[in-house]
């Protein structure tokens, strides 16, 4: 089913809160669901402060994402889809960009969802955003979305390698407690486990988290003039980024393109790695 | 009036002996020390922790061009400088040019050529100047300097009291150092102008190398050196201090120009080409003190390559050439010729080669460590004992941190009469005492990058350090005793600045060299003192001061001359985290400020 607007809705966070999901059997699939926007509206600026991007023209690779939320928003909530929104992590982020987005193109979008794959502890969904500047298709993220409402088939698979890679940039982040706040005002993802370490419990947290979206942009603007305008990004969020927070940020040069990752400095167990994206240019 | 300075290349040891430092990161059999790397660095300075670069034969002639650098004679039209040239140039000066860590005492604020211009009449009307103002300048920094203020001058308001009046003479004395900015010794006031010597001196090479040797600085110093020469020049000052924004609070926390620099193209081929200059300024934010003579005053705890003695010695043609760039920077600061600068600048020679050096050696030891003690003894107990000794167990640190270390040893001052009797302004002939300093240590420390081969640290390093100097200076204030150089220069009223270690050595001092530092909280990491440029260095652009390096949420996380990859890592190339830095955005970095 398509849904159509002239600009992308706005969902309620009571909407995204009280999204209820079903029961899937193993074999059951998950139907499509679309939606589009004609009119995508920019307002840049704030989020490329709050990211640390130098200038919003070219508008930031992840921006886009941050332009088609009033759509993914729309077509997670919809109710042909099984699954709730609480609860749900997001796994990896895929980013093709084939050319850089001016500032004053005119901008359209559309968002869909079909099927899912097991994964170890539920199922997995991938969620396509496009971007069109000018009528060319000129972003298009893939977002993967754990849901354990989704049957899981508790395979393990093999994690993201840690391979060593000689060191272009190396450093320190002091991300502050007010971090999730001030992105959700940016970006508009008022999600409750970033905003605050009293509502972050209430979903089984210790402390609040960063939002996965803000550490690849981030990231991303770190990397600066390292990323090529026209790239494909392929990013895996592997554990939580609480707040406040200390991180490593670290990048070099990996296989003709180049590797980010976010390390968590404090981290006890595993290599405390909180992001992995790895850069090509197309 | 200055001499050319030739770099001497330092004797390697014989093979068995050519170590470096080898440090490696904490294993978990292990407890932390300060030999070891630390985990991370969380720093928005531009130094960073480097290794020494080697330096060709070739390209230490060229490094040797910066010891006898002549001012421009005339500035050249070009573009403006970008944001990331005036970072470097910070780098190089503001950011580096002050030795003691915890010392917060200098800023900048830089700007543009139109405010250079607007500026230039009040540069001309300035008395005293070293040189001529120049016109088309690119850019030009106002530095200012206040007193020096560290966790030591705290330390220092409780000693030399009687024990029954202390409670009053204490309160007396905080009350006067806070308000009055009165300096409990007459050697710690002298150490603000020490270091703005240096920093003048730092200027000049920080322009040629950081526009890849296209521009230059003139910088005036002698206006600004103390009361009676600000007084003098109060009108012209005021109109500097009201561009750079100094406010009455400014005033009142002792803030003060120290020096003013304009910088701009210059027509004359650079004696330094550009590849060289990232060399250099690489070199420049490596370069550290080095305290640790390996076999003679490292600890037991430390490592085996600091356990054993180097068949090393500073080479005498080098000495003579620390020497002659030292003179080189007196002559050009003070405006006086070689032989005057040879009788103002005395020097006492007290290392174990020179003849009766040991003993002489033993003595200065003795001497400061009796005076260590009474510090000790003479702390009020009122203020010691509620806060766990903690004031005399600081002043008995004293006793390890001013070893006296090295193949040359030399105590360096001046004369006041004979200063005076020169026609020179004391407090200028200090800050000119410093740039000297700095200039002869710098000879060897880029004498020490010569030929160096990739199993050695350096080949030779220098300790400059006050801290002896202010010891014996509590001696004499509180304790009747004489000066360190009084033996040396009998009847000449001598007061000693700094003292100088030079060391021929192959292994280099370890980076945790405040173990304070290591806070086990931190795991690890260790918190740069050093400032980021964003405190201490600031742009007047369209009429406003803007801090450099904050923009927008961001600040700094650039080490300058990152591209010669001299970044501190373990054996297996392990890096320290967060070290390398991250370089600024591009679009922000390669723009110009004033175009």
């Amino acid at each position: 089913m398509v849904l159509d607007f002239d600009r992308p809705p706005r969902v309620s966070l009571w909407t995204v809160l009280r999204k209820k999901g079903r029961p899937v059997s193993p074999g059951e699939a998950c139907p499509r669901v679309e939606a589009r926007a004609r009119v995508l509206d920019l307002d840049p600026a704030l989020y490329a402060r709050t990211c640390g991007f130098p200038s919003t023209d070219p508008l930031p690779l992840t921006y886009p994402a941050v332009l088609a939320r009033g759509l993914q928003l729309a077509v997670l909530t919809h109710e042909a889809l099984p699954i709730r929104l609480a609860g749900v992590v997001h796994a990896r982020q895929r980013i093709e960009q084939r050319r850089p987005i001016r500032a004053g193109e005119a901008l359209s979008g559309r968002v869909w969802i079909e099927g899912f794959r097991p994964a170890r502890r539920g199922g997995e969904l991938d969620m396509h955003t496009v971007v069109s500047a000018g009528g060319d298709e000129a972003w298009h993220g893939v977002t993967t979305i754990l849901s354990r409402d989704l049957p899981g088939d508790g395979v393990k698979r093999p994690g993201v390698d840690d391979i060593p890679f000689s060191l272009r940039r190396s450093t320190s982040w002091q991300i502050p407690g007010d971090m999730g706040r001030r992105y959700a005002r940016a970006s508009g993802d008022y999600n409750p486990i970033h905003l605050h370490r009293l509502a972050a419990r209430l979903f089984g947290f210790p402390r609040a988290i960063m939002h996965g979206w803000w550490t690849l942009a981030r990231a991303v603007a770190e990397a600066d003039s390292d990323i090529p305008s026209a790239c494909v990004l392929e990013a895996s969020f592997l554990s939580p980024l609480f707040l406040p927070g200390q991180v490593v940020f670290e990048s070099g040069p990996l296989q003709g393109g180049s590797r980010l990752v976010v390390r968590n400095k404090a981290w006890k167990k595993g290599d405390g790695r909180v992001l992995v994206a790895d850069v090509t240019p197309i | 009036m200055q001499k050319p300075v030739a770099l001497v290349p330092i004797p390697l040891p014989p093979p068995g002996q050519q170590l470096a430092r080898g440090a490696s990161f904490v294993t978990a059999a292990e407890a932390r020390n300060r030999y070891h790397l630390p985990e991370s660095l969380e720093s928005s300075s531009p130094v960073g922790y480097r290794r020494r670069v080697a330096l060709s034969p070739a390209e230490a002639g060229e490094a040797a061009s910066l010891l006898a650098l002549a001012p421009p004679g005339a500035f050249v039209a070009g573009p403006g400088p970008t944001e990331g040239e005036l970072f470097e140039e910070a780098a190089l000066g503001v950011l580096s040019a002050r030795q003691s860590t915890n010392y917060r005492g200098h800023r900048q604020v830089t700007i543009g050529a139109a405010d250079a211009e607007r500026l230039r009449p009040a540069l001309e009307g300035l008395l005293h100047r070293e040189g001529p103002v120049l016109t088309g300048a690119s850019h030009l920094h106002i530095c200012l300097s206040r007193h020096y203020r560290t966790p030591f001058t705290f330390l220092l308001t409780f000693v030399g009291h009687a024990p029954l009046t202390s409670p009053f003479t204490v309160a007396a004395r905080a009350w006067r150092k806070k308000f009055e900015h009165a300096d409990d010794i007459p050697t710690i006031g002298y150490l603000q102008h020490l270091h703005v010597g240096i920093w003048a001196d730092a200027i000049e090479r920080a322009a040629l190398l950081a526009s890849g040797g296209a521009r230059r600085a003139q910088a005036f110093m002698a206006p600004f050196s103390g009361p009676a020469r600000q007084a003098e020049n109060a009108s012209p000052i005021a109109e500097i201090e009201a561009l750079a924004g100094l406010s009455d609070a400014d005033r009142a926390q002792g803030w003060r120009v120290a020096l003013v620099a304009q910088v701009g193209r210059v027509a004359a081929t650079s004696p330094v080409s550009p590849a060289t200059c990232r060399k250099l300024g690489a070199n420049l934010l490596a370069f550290r003190s080095e305290r640790i003579q390996p076999g003679v005053n490292q600890e037991e705890k430390a490592p085996p390559p600091y356990q054993s003695r180097q068949e090393m010695d500073v080479p005498p043609e080098l000495v003579e050439m620390a020497g002659r760039a030292g003179y080189n920077a007196f002559c050009r600061w003070a405006g006086v010729d070689r032989d005057t600068a040879k009788r103002l600048l005395l020097l006492d020679r007290i290392d174990v080669l020179t003849p009766g050096g040991k003993e002489r050696l033993r003595e200065v030891r003795r001497k400061l460590e009796d005076v260590t003690d009474q510090v000790v003894d003479g702390i009020p107990a009122w203020i010691d004992w509620p806060t766990g000794r903690a004031l005399s167990k600081n002043a008995l640190r004293g006793k390890k941190a001013f070893a006296l270390a090295g193949q040359r040893i030399y105590v360096g001052g001046l004369s006041r009469p004979e200063v005076e009797a020169a026609g020179l302004d004391f407090t200028h002939a200090v800050r000119v005492f410093g740039a000297a300093a700095s200039r002869s240590a710098l000879a060897c420390e880029l004498a020490g990058c010569i030929d160096l081969p990739p199993q050695c640290d350096l080949l030779a390093g220098i300790c400059l350090m006050a801290g002896p100097v202010n010891q014996d200076d509590i001696g004499k204030q509180f304790y009747g005793g004489k000066d360190l150089l009084a033996e040396a220069f009998p009847g000449r009223d001598p007061t000693s600045l700094l003292v100088w270690t030079l060391k021929a050595k192959t292994v280099a001092d370890p980076i945790g060299n405040e173990e304070q530092l290591m806070n086990a909280r931190r795991k690890g990491a260790l918190v740069d003192l050093r400032p980021a440029p964003h405190e201490v260095a600031s742009l007047r652009v369209n009429g406003e001061l803007v801090p450099m390096r904050q923009r927008d949420g961001r600040r700094n996380g650039e080490r300058a001359f990152a591209d010669v990859d001299n970044f501190v890592t373990d054996a297996s190339g392990r890096e320290i985290a967060g070290n390398r830095g991250s370089a600024w955005p591009r679009a922000w970095r390669e723009a110009r400020p004033w175009s």
